[in-house]
């Protein structure tokens, strides 16, 4: 045997993608008849699939809080704001006060939130209500999350990235 | 006479149940992805809390919208809100997006000025509301605070 076909590289050599392609149109064989085979070059595809999950996996915001918004509610645009953190959402929705789905009546907003406060040591308040909301109705819950000691006042708003 | 054994060491890597994997992830991440960002606009009050009130007051831009949308930009220098000599601009609801522009003039001539209040009033929209608190982080008023009715 000789040392050249001895070389392990000659038996391990894997066929290029477009030399297996040259199989797909054959010449005519001996015995007359066409021997017809595919090769179909996956590699672009696992490429491009894995280029998209590292973007969707990149894209996902993990860590941050999440918060339901109503369908007919929209939020405020914001370039200067931060990732949701938790804090005590208060819903201002057609003059009506929620805090997580129970309804709060307006004379006793801010003790809610006082008792809320206490009990789950919540140093902000995030106030949620529609872009077209008038200040009228979100000025009680601003009053009222002042006189329940919330260190900081929040606004819900969608983020939005500086070009 | 000895038989020359060819040794088989191709191998073939079976991308099938790899691409199965990667479109099964892609599939998860496609529904559960959150395609608009919640975020908080964060204030600094200066009204409304104890500590306030006896604190004295520093020199700060007023961002005081009037119930026909516009918005008067003036500067504080914390006696009066009117004082000779500091800016004092008129911007139209039509023409918001100028208070970018007073407010960067106003941040020229006081770079040291930190501090912004918005006062909204009654009818103001929430909408407008952040986009002047907005704009007014943008030009490096660091502490924008909301005031009350």
């Amino acid at each position: 045997m000789s040392l050249k076909t001895m070389q392990i590289m000659n038996e391990t050599q894997i066929e290029s993608s477009l030399g297996g392609l040259g199989v797909m149109r054959p010449a005519q064989s001996s015995n007359g008849k066409k021997e017809i085979a595919t090769t179909i070059s996956l590699t672009s595809l696992v490429d491009c699939f894995t280029t998209i999950l590292a973007y969707l996996l990149l894209a996902t915001s993990f860590g941050g809080e999440s918060m339901d918004v109503p369908k007919n509610m929209s939020l405020p645009h914001a370039y200067h704001s931060t990732v949701l953190e938790g804090g005590l959402v208060v819903m201002v929705q057609n003059g009506h006060y929620f805090i997580g789905k129970t309804a709060i009546a307006i004379d006793h907003l801010a003790e809610t939130l006082k008792a809320e406060k206490d009990r789950t040591h919540t140093p902000y308040v995030v106030i949620q209500a529609d872009r077209k909301a008038s200040f009228s109705q979100i000025n009680p819950a601003v009053l009222s999350g002042l006189q329940a000691g919330f260190e900081q006042v929040r606004f819900a708003v969608l983020q939005e990235d500086e070009t | 006479m000895a038989r020359s054994k060819k040794r088989h060491l191709e191998f073939e890597l079976n991308l099938l149940p790899f691409i199965s994997v990667l479109a099964v992830c892609i599939s998860f991440l496609l529904l559960v992805s959150v395609w608009t960002r919640i975020g908080t606009f964060n204030t600094d009050q200066a009204f409304g809390t104890d500590g306030a009130e006896t604190a004295k007051n520093p020199m700060s831009l007023w961002a005081k919208f009037d119930n026909d949308g516009s918005v008067r930009l003036v500067v504080n220098d914390g006696k009066n809100l009117e004082t000779k000599g500091m800016p004092d601009f008129k911007i139209a609801h039509s023409n918001l997006i100028a208070i970018e522009k007073y407010a960067h003039l106003i941040k020229s001539k006081m770079p040291g000025l930190k501090m912004a209040m918005v006062l909204p009033a009654a009818d103001s929209s929430y909408e407008d509301i952040i986009f002047v608190m907005d704009k007014l982080k943008k030009e490096n008023f660091s502490q924008v605070g909301i005031a009350p009715l």
